[in-house]
């Protein structure tokens, strides 16, 4: 879950002279000491992440698993391996068809939320499913989407499916649980944008014999783009690396490319070739994050 | 007709976002129904109304024969690794927080992305570098593991709250304090720390909450002995699964619920991503 890089208020401006002159900028080789156990804590993920590319550099035999050597084979398998390349292809595949779902049902309640006036319990509402334990959510899914389940009893109830259909354990029930778990996050940039919108814009428009659909078409959604992009962008990046829907709901039929690193690292113990597909990850999600914060940070600003 | 239209629209609207949220919150009230049925299935609706499946609970609790055991070991680490990782995370993030906002410096705005990073980086890679990590040093006692684990993902949220609450805090007040003679440390701790109060109990809740509802990095970490409650569950779902274990993840999630409206009384949840609540 992503509090942080949302939209956070740009810290306030600070006076330059005066009394808090003293304390700015010039002490800051003792002030480094309040950030030195902070940077051990990050500096300890930056340490896994180093052993991961070096571990992702050394050869692997099946009988002596990881031997010590320096050799690009690992990421050239990346490219090669079809099992790597299915794994990567699905998931790309699981990540855009959710992302995109998010987008047409997500962009509707960021305007209701935007134009209630029951705001703050809409986004309690919003963000408490987030901080509950994801394998909870998972496993209310899997009640649902169960032969017996609530979707397959109303469906087949309405007499849309002549029988019940198996759900679980398919890439379909994956979608539909990482929908659930990430529409928040394409609700937020895009509610924060529209609630910065001036009403005025809109009410122009109208007064200008703009139906309320071409205001909104004309005015209202155009200037939400900046909100759609870095919500677009957040959720594609977060369905990359998502891994316990594929775990509960996937059972062991949907292999995306967190399944796949956790097979490497557990089950076959190939630790340089997981090591490449970690490594492999992180570099996509962090590209896709860097444009998502370049994006936040230019709504925070307000010049979007 | 532009007044019907729009009162259609805004109804429109309305409904879309009744449903919208049913559907957001509907896993947890399958699992609450669930948990109250009779039969042993996973049906819906549920046959019938009971609580024996709490009472299996209570089963569990003491142990009992052919039951996977250990579930009350398992919510004791789960609630002790949380308030470690809680303690540290608002002891080292509070100070983070602090020197973010007191000193301005080059790289200020990078500084703070890198402390912020945990929060959306793949936690899959978190878990596998530090399992290949700590097995390659060896000696690294599990709680230890799990413990720098759970820091690593829970600073952040400390860092954000408590600097939400410090971007709040008028200098001035500060300022009046060193001017009367107080020195920096008694400024902080006199001034600066009972001021964001708030904000430190909120990020400090915060903390607890994703550490106690984390699954995927403590998926790579746990160990014989040292099982969190997530992987508990998680174990079960691989077995039988029957209503007892809705009977589980309904307490779990009221007690997330209870620690949620707390937090949301202290800092609105919706100011805390940038909205105006």
């Amino acid at each position: 879950m992503s509090l942080a890089g949302v939209s956070a208020p740009p810290a306030p401006p600070r006076s330059r002279g005066g009394a808090g002159a003293h304390r700015t900028g010039r002490r800051l080789p003792w002030g480094g000491v309040l950030f030195l156990p902070g940077a051990l804590v990050i500096g300890s993920l930056l340490v896994a992440c180093l052993i991961l590319f070096r571990y992702s550099l050394n050869a692997w035999d099946p009988v002596r698993t990881m031997v010590t050597s320096w050799t690009g084979a690992n990421y050239l398998a990346l490219v090669r391996d079809p099992v790597v390349r299915r794994a990567f292809i699905e998931t790309l595949r699981i990540g855009v068809t959710v992302t995109l779902v998010c987008l047409v049902l997500g962009y509707p309640v960021a305007y209701g939320i935007s134009r209630s006036r029951k705001r703050a319990l809409l986004m309690f509402l919003l963000v408490a499913p987030l901080l509950m334990d994801a394998l909870l959510r998972s496993f209310g899914w899997l009640v649902m989407l169960g032969h017996h389940g609530l979707v397959n009893v109303l469906l087949t109830g309405l007499g849309v499916w002549a029988s019940p259909k198996r759900l679980i354990y398919t890439p379909l029930s994956v979608i539909i649980e990482m929908i659930h778990e990430l529409i928040p996050f394409m609700v937020l940039p895009i509610a924060s944008v529209l609630e910065r919108i001036d009403p005025t814009l809109h009410e122009a428009a109208m007064n200008l014999r703009a139906g309320p659909v071409r205001a909104f078409w004309f005015i209202t959604l155009p200037l939400s783009l900046p909100g759609v992009l870095a919500g677009t962008l957040l959720t594609f990046a977060l369905a990359m690396s998502a891994f316990v829907a594929p775990l509960i709901l996937g059972g062991g039929n949907v292999l995306t490319m967190t399944i796949l690193i956790q097979q490497q690292m557990l089950t076959t113990l190939n630790w340089p070739l997981g090591s490449a597909e970690s490594i492999a990850l992180v570099l996509v999600v962090l590209a896709v994050l860097t444009a998502y914060g370049r994006q936040a940070r230019r709504i925070a600003r307000g010049s979007a | 007709m532009t007044s019907v239209g729009r009162r259609l629209g805004a109804i429109l609207l309305g409904s879309y976002l009744v449903l919208f949220f049913l559907y957001l919150e509907s896993p947890l009230l399958i699992i609450f129904l669930t948990s109250f049925s009779r039969g042993a299935s996973l049906t819906f609706p549920p046959d019938g109304f009971s609580l024996h499946w709490y009472a299996r609970l209570w089963d569990y609790v003491h142990d009992a024969a052919g039951l996977q055991p250990g579930l009350v070991a398992s919510a004791w680490t789960s609630v002790w690794l949380g308030a470690s990782a809680m303690a540290g995370s608002v002891v080292v993030g509070v100070l983070v927080a602090f020197g973010l906002r007191r000193y301005r410096f080059r790289g200020h705005a990078l500084v703070r992305q890198c402390f912020l990073l945990p929060i959306l980086f793949p936690q899959v890679v978190i878990g596998v570098g530090l399992l290949l990590w700590f097995s390659a040093i060896r000696g690294v006692p599990s709680w230890l593991r799990l413990v720098l684990g759970h820091l690593i993902l829970t600073l952040p949220y400390v860092i954000v709250t408590a600097g939400a609450s410090l971007d709040t805090l008028d200098e001035k007040l500060e300022e009046a304090a060193m001017n009367l003679g107080a020195n920096r440390l008694q400024t902080f701790w006199h001034i600066t720390l009972p001021s964001i109060r708030s904000g430190i109990v909120s990020g400090a809740l915060f903390a607890w909450l994703i550490s106690f509802a984390n699954f995927t990095v403590t998926f790579f970490l746990y160990s014989g002995e040292m099982r969190p409650l997530p992987v508990w569950i998680y174990e079960n779902l691989q077995r039988v699964i029957d209503p007892s274990l809705a009977a589980l993840s309904t307490l779990v999630v009221l007690l997330t619920l209870v620690v949620l409206l707390i937090m949301n009384r202290l800092v609105a949840l919706g100011r805390l991503v940038g909205l105006r609540g």
